[in-house]
């Protein structure tokens, strides 16, 4: 018998020079602030709970899947992330912007330049064609910046492919600190606010 | 319907001295019609399965927020386990566990937090810093790991590119 089943793709760890930069930026803050924009996962949760002051969760994968945006003013859509401005010391937003047009990705932008305080960082990391694929994912991290890819085939999202130079204009309201390409296809951005 | 549920049932009722009654396995329930507007306080674990509004105050006992439980509160207590519906700030002795079922919206106070794939947070966690030195330490020690990668990554871009 045939056996029709997709194989596993291989998704590899792969330690992330952006996260080292980003949590090496917050030991430089005394009490530092920082949203996580999802997906949740337990593994991050008590990662980045135990290396700063006050961590916030807003997943904003779980309101992807689930609003009706489609239907919902986007006001209504991105008002969850209704923080005070200048809130934080840094931002993940993690492959987020995979799942966005480019509209949403301009006015999470400038969302995000609104909640973060001068100096703050954002971290963002994009799957596009790597060995992901098409598949929403989360990242979950490990010792020594090690960071797992876990695929959520349960989440039904679009996919944008965006280049390089793409991505840097539409958060050209940062300035862009490093960013690094993988074997494994995954790029990683990290940005400061000015 | 409130009721008291015991880990060891017992035809003729036990006598408990006040001292025992803290290390007793009794556990009240909230039952799925109760609804309770104030405070809520007690010196046992509870479980809620049905509607509160106000606050709650279980001191060195643990609260569980059931499945078809619906709190809006804030809550202090040694361990909380959420299940169901909460909205407010958590202050917990000890651990918080939110399992995947949950929808959380608030704040969480304590020393450890654990969090099932699936649930639902917004939130904002603030850990009671003890280990925190131990922490910053394993970091420093990962940082090596983080150069000894064979997947040395290609930089794409820097403050450079952007003044171009």
């Amino acid at each position: 018998m045939l056996d029709n089943s997709r194989p596993e793709p291989h998704l590899p760890d792969y330690t992330s020079n952006a996260l080292r930069l980003f949590l090496e930026g917050l030991e430089q803050v005394r009490e530092s602030h920082v949203l996580d924009v999802g997906s949740v996962c337990g593994d991050n949760i008590t990662f980045f709970a135990q290396r700063v002051k006050r961590l916030y969760i807003c997943d904003m994968f779980f309101h992807l899947s689930r609003d009706p945006r489609e239907v919902l003013p986007p006001n209504q859509f991105w008002k969850h992330l209704d923080y005070p401005p200048q809130s934080f010391h840094g931002i993940l937003l993690w492959n987020l912007l995979d799942h966005l047009d480019d509209g949403e990705v301009g006015r999470l932008a400038q969302l995000c330049h609104d909640i973060v305080k001068p100096g703050g960082m954002l971290l963002a990391s994009l799957t596009g064609k790597s060995v992901v694929g098409t598949v929403a994912c989360s990242f979950v991290v490990k010792d020594g910046y090690r960071l797992n890819i876990n695929p959520k085939p349960d989440m039904d999202l679009p996919l944008h492919v965006r280049s390089n130079r793409e991505v840097l204009e539409l958060l050209s309201l940062f300035t862009p600190v490093k960013s690094f390409l993988y074997q494994n296809g995954i790029r990683e951005y990290l940005f400061r606010h000015d | 319907m409130l009721k008291k549920s015991k880990t060891n049932e017992t035809d003729t009722e036990p006598v408990i001295s006040p001292a025992r009654a803290v290390y007793s396995e009794e556990k009240t329930v909230i039952g799925k019609q109760i609804t309770i507007e104030g405070t809520v306080r007690g010196k046992e674990d509870l479980l809620i399965e049905g509607a509160v509004k106000g606050s709650i105050e279980l001191t060195g006992h643990h609260l569980t927020v059931g499945l078809n439980g619906q709190v809006e509160a804030d809550i202090q207590a040694e361990n909380v386990t959420i299940r169901g519906r909460v909205i407010g700030n958590v202050n917990a002795l000890a651990k918080v566990s939110i399992t995947k079922e949950a929808d959380f919206n608030g704040e969480i106070h304590a020393k450890s937090v654990s969090v099932e794939d699936g649930a639902y947070l917004k939130a904002v966690i603030e850990l009671e810093k003890e280990s925190q030195k131990k922490n910053i330490r394993a970091v420093k020690l990962g940082d090596k790991a983080a150069s000894d990668t064979s997947q040395e990554p290609a930089i794409l871009a820097t403050e450079a590119d952007k003044a171009k």
